[in-house]
């Protein structure tokens, strides 16, 4: 039987790792599933190395104040505010109010304590492949608990809409 | 629920974010976020959702890349001015083997990223790495704040796979990041990234095996 070139074996290599990588990062079914369907294809160096980046490359999240300040510059360029795109630009955007997530006052806000005394199943050893952790302003959260979802509604709730803001433009 | 067929456009050739050109001929499979490119073509201010949708992704690509939360920031609101003003030139580009989580909006949001972080990098002169460091070490602590042992543990892992990542060649690491943080197919990295699929293949098999020798876990000759 004739020798496999070794680029084609890389080449081999590398899109049975892919498939593992979609398996292990698409997150379906229990913990370990991924491994265990390619138990036998994955050179397990690989896949432990590929373990370990799932857990820790968590997606890190802006604070609520910078994506709320960038989306009222974008929101008065979009009207056609063309200052608003020259840098350094001063460009209004309503106020933050107490209790709102990125002030930092412990206390202040009881959704900013929740994020904060997260549970640890949202990031522990026993998290679901499902469950990706997700850094906010400091506290990591899940998707699956959306505690972001809730924050952002009640932030939301007592925060005018983009429409509001270019309003009072 | 058969989907649109359009008319095939080219792959993303040049960095210039409206420098696509479409050419005749076959089908592709339709950009998940069409409605809201469309909406925002009719009326900017509809901006909105696509900016909603994507801003974790970028600013986290950006805090990769830079390790610096204020320089990510920067960046990020540089990347998405730039995307705004550039979105009247933006053209749909897919696959149909892209797969119908495939959007050519983020492809093209995620190059204009990539230019404007190679841009910021080269402008700075050192990388505080361990900014990210701490902000990733912080948000763990927080988070498992009722198992000392486990959380130092997570932390330590965290922290070792980040050294690791940092210290990669800068095309395998912003291989990982999009496919790990950002957690995007193999062909959008390629279109990303201005590769070929099997190349982002294998360059995302090879850092695997960088990352494993990094952390003390020599590959296996198999």
């Amino acid at each position: 039987m004739p020798a496999i070139p070794h680029d084609s074996r890389v080449d081999v290599e590398a899109l049975i790792v892919d498939r593992y990588l979609d398996a292990l990062l698409a997150g379906a079914g229990e913990p370990g599933a991924a491994s265990r369907d390619h138990n036998n294809t994955v050179d397990p160096i690989i896949r432990e190395a590929a373990d370990v980046l799932r857990r820790s490359l968590v997606r890190v999240h802006p604070s609520f104040h910078f994506e709320e300040r960038l989306a009222a510059r974008l929101s008065a360029m979009a009207s056609g505010h063309a200052d608003a795109s020259r840098p350094g630009a001063v460009v209004p955007f309503h106020p933050l109010r107490r209790g709102s997530l990125d002030d930092g006052n412990p206390g202040a806000s009881p959704i900013a304590d929740a994020l904060a005394a997260a549970p640890r199943e949202m990031t522990g050893a026993r998290r679901s492949p499902a469950v990706r952790p997700l850094l906010i302003g400091g506290a990591i959260t899940s998707a699956a608990l959306s505690l972001a979802g809730v924050a952002w509604v009640a932030r939301r709730a007592v925060r005018p809409t983009l429409a509001e803001l270019e309003g009072m433009l | 629920m058969p989907r649109p067929v359009f008319g095939r456009l080219t792959r993303p050739t040049g960095d210039s974010p409206g420098g696509q050109r479409p050419t005749p001929g076959g089908v592709v499979a339709l950009d998940r976020d069409r409605p809201l490119v469309e909406a925002a073509r009719r009326d900017p201010a509809r901006f909105e959702a696509l900016y909603r949708k994507y801003v974790a992704q970028v600013y986290a690509f950006a805090l990769y890349e830079l390790a610096d939360h204020h320089a990510a920031e920067d960046v990020t609101e540089r990347i998405f001015t730039r995307a705004l003003v550039a979105l009247p030139r933006f053209r749909e580009l897919a696959d149909p083997e892209d797969g119908p989580q495939a959007s050519t909006f983020r492809v093209w949001l995620f190059r204009i990223a990539r230019n404007v972080i190679a841009n910021e990098r080269r402008a700075r002169r050192r990388r505080p790495v361990t900014s990210l460091d701490a902000a990733l070490g912080a948000g763990l602590t927080i988070a498992d704040s009722t198992d000392v042992e486990a959380a130092a543990v997570i932390r330590e892992e965290a922290a070792a796979a980040v050294r690791a990542l940092q210290d990669l060649p800068d095309d395998r690491r912003r291989a990982l990041e999009l496919r790990f943080v950002d957690e995007m197919s193999t062909s959008e990295i390629a279109a990303v990234l201005d590769r070929s699929e099997g190349a982002v293949r294998v360059l995302i098999h090879r850092a695997l095996g960088d990352i494993a020798r990094a952390l003390g876990r020599p590959r296996s000759r198999r």
